[in-house]
């Protein structure tokens, strides 16, 4: 086998480990990253790009650590048959070695930096190797050229958005010179206009002879770079298609599969429009109106509204380029952020900030920061008054949040789809009405997708406004009733 | 390591040779150096300790107000508006500390000896905020690795530039979250029940710092951190005349500071 | 058992919280110095949480030692007087002796007396405005008259010192129990320990 390969045989991996409490918190490391693997045969020609695809909890994740010398070194568990990649066997491997044999870009890309500016990061790896100053300056010079950000060297990182961050992942990546790159969904952040960014880079690094492979829900994009697609079912191979033939399946295939989408959306796909659907018969003042809304960040105007309306019953998208203002449109509508003019109504009535924080609720994009009680029944309990403790129905909220059975459980303890759904269960027993989502769906495969548009809809069906702020095309054909853009505003003259 | 690699022609993502998009090693050495008006780290850390030991020990008022206009000068080259806040508040300091000696009513003198206090401490306070402003942090990783610091100094150090950011955002994530679940994180919640308040603050806090840190590990453990190797450095180090400007200032302190000795006001 | 790479990132993690978590409370400080204390005192008390985790995650020589001296280094870098690095670690070191020697199946019980001792480093802070307010004292004195004196004699009492180092260890030691529940409570049911 040539550097740069990978073979697996009979490979598999089971989570746990000796100490009882080590044990716990690999029970729950499962839970995050899904079942067990077994009995994987791969064998991956050098130069080649393979896509790993499946469900959630089908064995992608644990795989790529077992490939890339993450599991068992910081993933405790016992490792069955042979993974050897660039004639290196990885289970065993000490972790600083690892990046003698490949490089990894994960999905997170705000926290896989280790230092605070671009410049550092390239050469973070390099110095650990305590390789010499040229050598390091030629490396970082030949990967820059690859990806093509040598405007972003003198960054802090920071200032940068998660397409860029990505970007300086893969140019670190390569400056490494490894046979293999490993991609833990590096799309999973992304806006579309990053993500075609991701697709240049990726064919770049494939054109320079690098072994690619990307673990990915997102899969559109890779048309066109993948030469083969492997699906994962239940910890094993289920399928191993060339690309072609992945990407010729059908709607109907892949959804049975519980693969997101494989073609990119046509144009227009989207309803191009700032026009939310005609108003409910019932007519005017009905659900969110927003009129003349201005908000600076000290003297850059970044929220500018003549006029924008959020139905009752209507499950609208929030989209649009980086910058464009609609994570603070959100905190607006939320009151976390008092405007600077213009005023924000629901049923006709004008809310100010405080009666907008009774009134809204929102799932986080990263919804470990909202989880506050030690069990899950606390937790959408807590903050409740006596009176609608009464009122709440729990176990039917359990069932309909697939929580059923997990009530007792500490949901900082839980998967990250069920975290989301003890937001969404909290957010429902709150009876709020109006209902936000920030990203959703970042990082989630098909059936958690579609479970989420389920939530939303149950939501909205009792009346709420939903508004949900996504990049996430596939999401916004599948549940949205309403669709705004958001583009910068230009700046008022005065 | 596949040399193989190394040695395939590179191309840009669109398919052209490289050449026209390739920056040439000057421009990539050009970021590893610092603009040559910022002193060394080590000169600004070894100034931040003497301006310490001297403000902060019982010396004459004549050093205090030397390593004051020190301080704010320093702080005045990178953010103007800061060196003015900073003189601001040490004035004011001053200004209550000179009122309660020249009308020394209980009121006047006690306000006079918390402005005594303010104006030292705004010495101190306003060169840290320089030094933390003016030094980047991978230029202080390499001084610190010039200067042969053991790790177990270096990686913390480098962690906690990097978490601050992050640990600032998510706590404000989890105040936005409390505020709108009704567990009012505001004043008087605070004074009601400062623990039961701090401890819902904290708990989410606590889990989404040490998830992301987690993670932090993993990218850096695959990326050599911990190699028996001693790590080198890319960064270019150089002393400058502004090493030398600010050495003298920090040596002139000094000499103020031990001939003005015990003779206090 | 030395400290591994993976350590001294849990170090610089731990020790970012632990000085973030003060500094947000002291910050309570400019609505008036006896709020500025109280939220000391919180700080002190919530910080518990964060070093029973540390502890936990980290049970190790040399982790509170490394915590307590570049808290120090943070300090400095805050304005604070450069003694707060040789209290931390001292402190530190022997907060660390007392987790690391004894039954290791009673961890929890010591937590809090570890705690307790490096929470005593938060008076380190005060020491310069006591030393030179003496000096001053004694010189100012007869020049600036009674009342004077008398605003020194009241904000710098000779008792502050040893009171507030008796407070910030029993808040240290509240700090610890409430780490130590809050650990069981939650980290340790989150997986996170």
């Amino acid at each position: 086998m040539k550097a740069g390969g990978i073979t697996l045989e009979g490979a598999g991996f089971t989570y746990g480990s000796v100490s009882a409490l080590a044990q716990l918190a690999a029970a729950d490391t499962a839970a995050e990253a899904g079942a067990d693997i077994a009995d994987i045969d791969l064998d991956i020609a050098p130069g080649s790009a393979v896509l790993l695809c499946g469900p959630s909890g089908s064995g992608k994740t644990i795989l790529l650590r077992l490939l890339g010398g993450l599991a068992p070194q910081l993933h405790p568990g016992t490792v069955a048959g042979t993974v050897t990649v660039s004639e290196q066997e990885m289970p065993g491997l000490d972790v600083h070695r690892v990046v003698e044999v490949a490089a990894i870009v994960f999905q997170n890309p705000r926290t896989q930096f280790f230092t605070t500016d671009v410049a550092g990061e390239l050469a973070f790896g390099l110095e650990n190797q305590g390789m010499e100053r040229p050598e390091i300056l030629e490396r970082i010079r030949s990967a820059i050229a690859v990806t093509g950000i040598a405007g972003l060297l003198d960054r802090r990182l920071d200032s940068l958005s998660g397409g860029q961050l990505q970007l300086v992942a893969c140019t670190a990546a390569l400056a490494q010179r490894p046979g293999v790159v490993l991609f833990d969904e590096p799309s999973g952040n992304l806006s579309p206009a990053s993500i075609d960014l991701l697709a240049t880079v990726l064919r770049g690094l494939k054109d320079a002879g690098h072994t690619l492979v990307i673990a990915e829900h997102r899969l559109a994009y890779l048309d066109g770079i993948i030469d083969r697609a492997v699906l994962l079912a239940d910890g094993h191979v289920s399928e191993d298609l060339p690309a072609d033939r992945f990407f010729s399946l059908t709607d109907e295939q892949r959804r049975a599969r519980g693969l997101r989408r494989l073609q990119a959306p046509t144009v227009g796909h989207v309803r191009p429009t700032a026009e939310a659907p005609p108003a409910p018969d019932d007519g005017d003042g009905d659900g969110l109106v927003i009129e003349d809304l201005t908000f600076s960040y000290g003297r850059t105007l970044v929220t500018d509204i003549p006029h924008m309306e959020f139905h009752r019953g209507t499950i609208t998208a929030l989209t649009g380029p980086n910058g464009a203002g609609k994570s603070t449109l959100a905190r607006l509508i939320c009151g976390l952020a008092k405007q600077d003019s213009g005023t924000i109504r629901l049923d006709g009535k004008v809310l100010r900030p405080r009666a907008r924080n009774r009134a809204s609720s929102m799932v986080m994009q990263d919804v470990g920061r909202q989880l506050f009680g030690d069990t899950v029944t606390a937790d959408i309990t807590m903050g409740l008054s006596a009176t609608e403790r009464e009122a709440l129905d729990l176990p039917a909220l359990l069932e309909a949040t697939g929580l059923t059975g997990l009530d007792d459980r500490h949901p900082q303890s839980l998967s990250g789809g069920q975290r989301q759904r003890v937001a969404i269960a909290a957010t429902a027993a709150r009876h709020a009405p109006i209902c936000l989502f920030d990203e959703p769906t970042s990082g989630l495969g098909f059936a958690h997708l579609l479970g989420i548009g389920a939530q939303m809809r149950a939501l909205a069906d009792r009346g709420a406004v939903v508004i949900v702020i996504t990049h996430d095309d596939e999401l916004i054909t599948e549940v949205a009733d309403a669709v705004i853009t958001l583009t910068p505003p230009h700046p008022r003259k005065g | 390591m596949s040399e193989d690699i190394t040695d395939h022609p590179i191309t840009t993502p669109n398919g052209t040779t490289a050449e026209a998009a390739l920056p040439s090693i000057a421009d990539v050495e050009a970021v590893f150096r610092s603009p040559a008006r910022v002193p060394d780290p080590r000169t600004i850390l070894t100034v931040l300790l003497i301006i310490n030991a001297t403000v902060l020990a019982s010396t004459a008022q004549i050093v205090a107000y030397a390593a004051l206009l020190l301080a704010v000068i320093c702080l005045y080259t990178v953010r103007p508006r800061y060196g003015l806040i900073a003189l601001a508040i040490a004035a004011l300091g001053t200004g209550l500390a000179l009122a309660g000696q020249a009308w020394p009513t209980p009121v006047l003198a006690f306000l006079g000896v918390i402005g005594h206090w303010t104006a030292r401490f705004t010495a101190t306070a306003a060169f840290a905020v320089y030094a933390l402003t003016a030094i980047r942090p991978s230029v202080l990783v390499a001084s610190l690795r010039a200067a042969r610091f053991p790790r177990f100094v270096i990686v913390p150090i480098t962690v906690i530039f990097r978490m601050f950011p992050t640990i600032l955002r998510e706590a404000g994530a989890v105040r936005d979250a409390m505020t709108l679940r009704g567990l009012h994180p505001g004043p008087l919640p605070f004074v009601a029940h400062p623990i039961r308040t701090g401890e819902l603050l904290i708990v989410p806090l606590l889990s989404s710092v040490i998830r992301s840190g987690d993670e932090l590990t993993a990218a850096a453990l695959v990326r050599g951190l911990g190699r028996p190797e001693r790590p080198t450095s890319v960064f270019a180090l150089r002393f400058s005349i502004a090493d030398v400007i600010l050495g003298l200032a920090g040596a002139g302190l000094i000499v103020l500071a031990l001939t003005t000795g015990e003779s206090v006001a | 058992m030395s400290l591994t790479a993976r350590d001294l990132i849990s170090v610089g993690i731990f020790t970012a919280l632990y000085f973030a978590i003060t500094f947000i409370f002291a910050m309570a400080g400019f609505l008036g110095p006896l709020v500025m204390f109280a939220g000391f005192g919180v700080g002190i008390i919530l910080n518990g949480i964060v070093v029973a985790l540390f502890v936990v995650r980290t049970p190790k020589l040399g982790a509170l030692t490394l915590l307590g001296g570049i808290n120090g280094v943070l300090l400095i870098l805050s304005g604070q007087t450069w003694l707060v690095v040789p209290a931390g670690l001292i402190c530190g070191f022997l907060a660390d002796l007392i987790i690391t020697r004894g039954d290791a199946s009673r961890l929890s019980r010591r937590i809090p007396w570890a705690y307790a001792v490096l929470a005593v480093t938060s008076v380190v802070p005060l020491l310069p405005i006591a030393f030179d307010s003496q000096a001053y004292f004694e010189t100012t004195a007869e020049q600036m008259g009674q009342a004077y004196a008398d605003a020194f004699a009241a904000l710098m009492q000779a008792w502050v010192l040893p009171a507030w180092t008796l407070i910030s260890f029993v808040l240290g030691l509240v700090g610890g129990h409430l780490g130590v529940r809050s650990s069981r409570k939650h980290f340790e049911r989150a997986g996170l320990v």
